[in-house]
């Protein structure tokens, strides 16, 4: 290296500085925030309850009393969109929390302790990848029949072997640094090494997979949603809104307009702020 | 003095693939290695990259298991210990590490990488008593108190390397790997440690495994300096023996490669080119053979032993053997 | 410095990386020539600075970060600093061409020797294939490799370190170039294939009449082939001049301490010699003398003023107030 730099990534505040500095993350971090705060508060916020018909004021346009207007059984369109967002995040979030957790187990398991462990491993990962995205999730929801514990569990085996190939990787490049033999040598054992010693090492590209997978996962939901194979109605569902929305398309376009657009800025947000996240904690790759 | 440290034709072989899709092959990279080290004494392991010398003090501390032959600590043979009650042995031996970049976690502090190892080894049960003793520890490497907290990026190398030196003595040892514990380290940098580790060497009452292939740094530190090429000890002398009077054709060779600090004693150099020989294709009798300048017919007929050439000066080669009149022996 | 008509020579370089962090002051008052003929070492330790001067005169420094404040480089009778971005091919290659420290990553594992040598010589001399593999079997051989025409066959991963070394300093010298700067060329290598390669460049600068900088943290290298030796420290020269007055008459304090901190081999001794304190952080280098904070021969006037570089004695330059008066 020319100049003595060493890479000093990880403290906190190197990275929050990092992501403020880089515009695209500070547009994703905000979008991300704002959309999980409009989920959290959406009790407080919505101004109608979203399942309350009124087919009197059914596919109306955007006024003063609907923001965005009403769908065909006369729902606020926004209120459902407030809602939808708590039901999308907390499947995403959910099922990328399973996924990350047990992907990771058992990709570090398989990278740590090799021959067998990762050879069944692996293979079986491999078998699961060589599905199309989302024909396995189709497969799954097709299988077990619609329904939240489902979808969570169709998009955990999804994420599963991604999160599993991201810690294998992270591990076998920390598995032979010395910190690992000088660790043996202070007695531990092989799998107090792996938790307490390499795996905090490989944290950052798994908190990168993590942040990107909520975007797939929400696209997935809403996927399977507007397919009829997920969310059922009348709960409100971006996807399964924007179905239903399909069919008056003509007549009141905002109907499918503004779950359309939920969709597309959460799962932006949700790209951009991981790849910003993905350059702040590693701020080399850049230069490559 | 009293032995701490025996090998017996310790030896170890590593499977290697050659090429892709090419048969699996063995190398011997520790080859029948047998010494012994004497409580308190340093000896130097110098050789060039590859001859072994990691090979050999991974196997002393544990980190690799020997393919044969056996090692002796303080009488026992710790092949024959059951598992679980090698970790107390195990305590005892410990290693630091060449690069203190790498050899530190660097998501633990200095309180953290000096506490586990007391914690595993059950050797403080309060927590002042742990505090007391990494406090203590750090101070007899040179550092401070308020270091505990910081982690390893905000040390400079040096720093680091004393962190890496206090984990190796927290656990109270009694013989200690040095696996090129300075190589990585700049030179104002690397007095400091040499000089810190031949201090605390009288005050711990330790002894030393130097791996080095820097014989400056073997003749600061060590009382004997073992030569290793292609796997084996291929000479064996106390220091100034070895400086003034070394037989072996390959230590000659290496003491002559080194450039010394003063330009008036700049040496001719050869352009030839010579290559050490792959230990995928050992040759057959000698391994320095291919290179010696005094190669004679018998050396393609098997490796030569180590043999005492006078007092505790031991060579192996059959040049040497045959001038000292103990031929074939 | 004066100097009547030296092949390089580079006055008052300053240099400066912009990182997070802020401003790292790489380069201040580096100042030094090179006569032809002649091998000259940088000697220093991690963050001196010797690796950003040879890039900075071979134009190789990455901008941004990197940014030279100021300073001339004069070779071949121009200021390289002033060349544009755009023919600077006209120099590197051509008229100064380096050696890595790895060879491995200078070397492309996906094409044979052959061709990369060859590709090198096509476009720098613009010549064709047929005789580019000649020019290449030359040079091989001047390096004395034995069987160039086999070795030119070869990928880079089927050879040992020396060999790569060996091949980088024939590909180097392909090109004709007058001055090499090797970066620490030996550093990877062990000390018997560190001789041989020695040995290679001395015997080139005698065959071929080349300039080498030999950039390096190894006294030994240093003493073994250098004629003239510039010392850095925290991005300055502190000590220039013949490399026999710089080992026998060291006139700064930091060239003192480094050469009696290393273990002799010729004889054994108790204890070695250190050098307080840490290397400077060069986002804030100290102020004054750099380093003072280390020196124990500084006086108030050292934290103030930064030393000029004074010939102490003929071709003896130092940038120190108070200066040894000599002997080790």
């Amino acid at each position: 290296m020319l100049v003595g730099l060493e890479r000093r990534s990880g403290s906190f505040s190197v990275v929050w500085r990092r992501i403020r500095k880089n515009r695209m993350a500070a547009i994703g971090a905000f979008i991300v925030l704002f959309v999980v705060g409009v989920a959290l508060l959406a009790p407080w916020i919505s101004p109608y309850r979203p399942e309350a018909t009124d087919l009197m004021a059914s596919l109306e346009g955007p006024s003063k009393a609907h923001w965005f207007g009403t769908d065909i059984y006369g729902r606020d369109i926004l209120s459902r969109i407030i809602w939808g967002a708590r039901v999308s995040f907390s499947i995403s979030f959910l099922a990328v929390l399973l996924s990350s957790i047990l992907g990771v187990l058992l990709g570090a398991i398989a990278a740590f302790f090799g021959k067998v462990f990762d050879e069944i491993i692996m293979r079986t990962f491999d078998i699961l990848l060589s599905f199309p995205d989302i024909l396995l999730a189709i497969a799954i929801m097709a299988i077990l029949g619609p329904g939240q514990n489902n979808l969570v569990f169709a998009i955990t085996i999804y994420s599963l072997p991604q999160f599993a190939r991201i810690a294998r990787g992270a591990v076998l490049g920390e598995k032979n640094r010395e910190y690992v033999d000088a660790a043996r040598l202070s007695g531990e054992s092989e799998f107090s090494i792996l938790v307490r010693y390499v795996l905090p090492n490989t944290l950052s590209p798994i908190i990168v997979q993590a942040t990107l997978r909520v975007a797939y996962a929400i696209l997935i939901i809403s996927g399977l949603g507007f397919l009829g194979l997920g969310i059922q109605p009348p709960t409100p569902e971006w996807g399964t809104d924007l179905s239903v929305a399909r069919n008056y398309l003509r007549v009141a376009p905002h109907t499918g307009i503004f779950p359309g657009i939920a969709i597309f800025l959460t799962v932006m947000g949700f790209n951009f702020f991981g790849d910003g996240l993905n350059e702040a904690l590693n701020p080399r790759m850049k230069d490559r | 003095m009293q032995e701490i440290i025996r090998l017996e034709k310790l030896t170890r072989r590593f499977n290697v693939r050659v090429g892709y899709l090419q048969k699996v092959r063995s190398i011997t990279a520790v080859d029948a290695v047998s010494f012994s080290i004497s409580d308190g004494e340093t000896i130097g392991l110098v050789g060039e990259s590859g001859c072994g010398k990691t090979t050999l003090g991974r196997m002393l501390v544990g980190l690799l298991e020997p393919s044969e032959g056996s090692f002796f600590f303080q009488g026992t043979h710790l092949g024959s210990v059951p598992r679980k009650e090698r970790k107390e042995y195990r305590r005892k031996i410990q290693m630091v590490f060449q690069d203190p970049f790498s050899s530190l976690n660097p998501r633990m502090t200095v309180y953290d990488i000096l506490s586990r190892p007391l914690k595993v080894f059950g050797l403080e049960s309060t927590s002042a008593g742990k505090r007391k003793r990494i406090q203590d520890t750090l101070e007899s490497v040179g550092l401070k108190p308020e270091h505990m907290s910081r982690y390893p990026h905000e040390f400079s190398g040096g720093q680091r390397q004393r962190i890496a030196v206090a984990r190796s003595l927290i656990v109270d040892p009694e013989f200690l790997v040095l696996d090129e514990p300075t190589s990585a380290l700049d030179v104002s940098v690397q007095s400091q440690i040499l000089n810190l580790l031949k201090s605390l060497k009288k005050t711990e009452d330790l002894t030393f495994l130097l791996i080095t292939h820097d014989l400056s740094v073997s003749r600061f530190q060590a009382d004997r300096i073992m030569v290793m090429y292609m796997g084996r000890i291929v000479e064996s002398a106390p220091r100034e023996l070895l400086f003034e009077n070394h037989r072996h054709p390959y230590t000659r060779l290496l003491l002559s490669s080194i450039p010394q600090i003063d330009p008036r004693k700049r040496r001719d150099k050869k352009l030839s080119v010579d290559e050490v020989p792959s230990l995928l294709n050992p040759p057959p009798g000698c391994s320095f053979a291919p290179r010696c300048p005094m190669k004679r017919e018998i050396c393609d007929s098997a490796p030569p032993p180590l043999q005492t050439v006078e007092g505790s000066h031991q060579v192996a080669c059959y040049a040497v053997h045959e001038k000292e009149g103990k031929g074939q022996g | 410095m004066r100097m009547a008509n030296p092949m390089l020579s580079v006055k008052d370089l300053k240099v400066h990386f912009s990182t997070e962090e802020g401003v790292v002051q790489a380069l201040d008052n580096v100042s030094f020539f090179l006569e032809k003929g002649q091998i000259l070492g940088i000697i220093g330790e991690t963050g001196s600075g010797k690796s950003v001067t040879a890039y900075t005169i071979n134009r190789l420094l990455p901008m941004p970060p990197g940014k030279i404040v100021a300073g001339e480089v004069w070779y071949d009778g121009e200021d390289i600093l002033k060349r544009k971005e755009s023919d600077l091919v006209d120099i590197r290659g051509k008229k100064i061409s380096m050696i890595f420290q790895e060879p491995m990553t200078a070397l492309n594992p996906v094409f044979t020797i052959k061709e990369q040598m060859t590709d090198v010589l096509m476009f720098h001399r613009k010549i064709s294939r047929e005789k580019a593999t000649k020019k290449a079997l030359e040079v091989l051989d001047l390096v004395r490799i034995p069987d160039p025409a086999m070795v030119m066959g070869k990928y880079p991963h089927e050879l040992s370190g020396g060999m790569r070394q060996r091949i980088m300093i024939a590909s180097a010298l392909s090109c004709e170039a007058k001055l090499l700067i090797a970066d620490e060329p030996t550093t990877a290598l062990d000390v018997t294939t560190q001789d041989q390669i020695l040995a290679i460049l001395l015997q080139m600068r005698k065959e071929l009449g080349i300039s080498i900088i030999l950039i390096t943290h190894n006294f030994g290298v240093v003493a073994e082939i250098c004629d003239t030796l510039a010392v850095m420290y925290a991005g300055t020269i502190v000590e220039f001049s013949s490399i026999y007055k710089v080992y026998e008459t060291p006139r700064h304090p930091y060239t003192h301490g480094l050469l009696n901190a290393i273990p002799p081999m010729d004889r054994t001794v108790q204890k070695l010699n250190t050098i307080p304190g840490l290397v400077p952080n060069l986002l804030k280098p100290p102020t004054g003398c750099r380093f003072h904070p280390r020196c124990e021969r500084r006086q108030p006037i050292c934290e103030k003023q930064v030393p000029a570089h004074r010939e102490v004695d003929e071709g003896h330059y130092v940038a120190c107030h108070f200066p040894l008066e000599g002997g080790r």
